[in-house]
């Protein structure tokens, strides 16, 4: 039996990107990881420099959307520099198979954990037999 | 005063440059390039840095989101500061589970070079918010020293 049982949707169609528009805040894209287990779709998001308070997770029309304002500031200016604190802004189309109203958010040391149990139709239910 | 930061030029340059592929090539951008510049997409140093500096400490804030806490080693000899630790990763899940995986994790290692010598028993790290700032008092001998001049 296949362990996948929710299909994975492209990020085509109604889905936006926040860099095309004409918003003077850069938003980029986080890395996220989703995977599946018995109970539905967990997905992780890396989304550092991120505040509980910064971070906006909707569901509209089975778009969920992660948009998170960083609000992290540095010590002091940097003489030497790698990355930038960006806000980030990303969007997933959601299967009918995932109940949306019992999604649940944890977020820990700027990583944010989804987890979106499969709808009740989904699940397999167990059929008692009667002994007659 | 300002000066002339190559860093910043060339952080700049890559905005405009995926910008312009973002446009123009949005079916070979989409996917690979605004993430590629994230720390775990691509092969190169992690965790990404930034280094400050006021009259007594330098500052490290290295990027890392997600690294598993009491994995974190952090160690100073000299000028050298070394960070190790562990970015929790998806081993534990079966690939056939599996939908997305972007976030890449497991060990890592990264030293850094200061350009003073920094007292290594005043060192202290903090971590919140997926990012980890080191403080590091220079040595007394490295402060800068205020020389007053005598007007005649």
């Amino acid at each position: 039996m296949a362990e996948k049982t929710i299909q994975t949707q492209t990020e085509k169609g109604d889905l936006q990107k926040l860099e095309h528009t004409r918003n003077t805040e850069e938003y980029i894209t986080p890395a996220v990881d989703i995977y599946e287990d018995e109970k539905g779709l967990v997905l992780l998001a890396d989304l550092p420099g991120v505040n509980k308070d910064g971070l906006d997770i909707q569901v509209k029309d089975d778009i969920l959307t992660i948009q998170a304002h960083a609000d992290y500031k540095s010590v002091a200016t940097p003489f030497y520099k790698e990355f930038d604190v960006q806000h980030f802004f990303r969007q997933f189309q959601l299967s009918e198979k995932v109940d949306a109203g019992k999604i649940t958010a944890q977020f820990n040391n700027g990583v944010l954990k989804l987890s979106m149990p499969k709808s009740e139709e989904t699940l397999p239910k167990k059929i008692p037999i009667e002994i007659g | 005063m300002r000066t002339w930061d190559p860093f910043n030029e060339l952080v700049a340059l890559q905005r405009e440059l995926n910008r312009a592929l973002n446009t123009y090539l949005p079916e070979l951008s989409s996917r690979d390039w605004p993430m590629g510049f994230l720390p775990g997409r691509s092969a190169r140093a992690y965790p990404l840095i930034n280094i400050s500096e006021d009259k007594d400490n330098y500052y490290v804030e290295a990027l890392a989101p997600g690294i598993n806490t009491s994995s974190l080693e952090i160690s100073v000899a000299r000028n050298t500061l070394r960070i190790s630790g562990e970015k929790m990763n998806l081993n534990d899940i079966k690939p056939e589970q599996i939908h997305r995986s972007e976030r890449s994790g497991g060990k890592f290692i990264r030293s850094v070079e200061l350009p003073v010598e920094v007292d290594s028993n005043g060192v202290n790290a903090k971590y919140s918010q997926g990012i980890l700032t080191i403080t590091l008092p220079k040595v007394e001998e490295a402060k800068p020293k205020r020389i007053a001049v005598d007007v005649q």
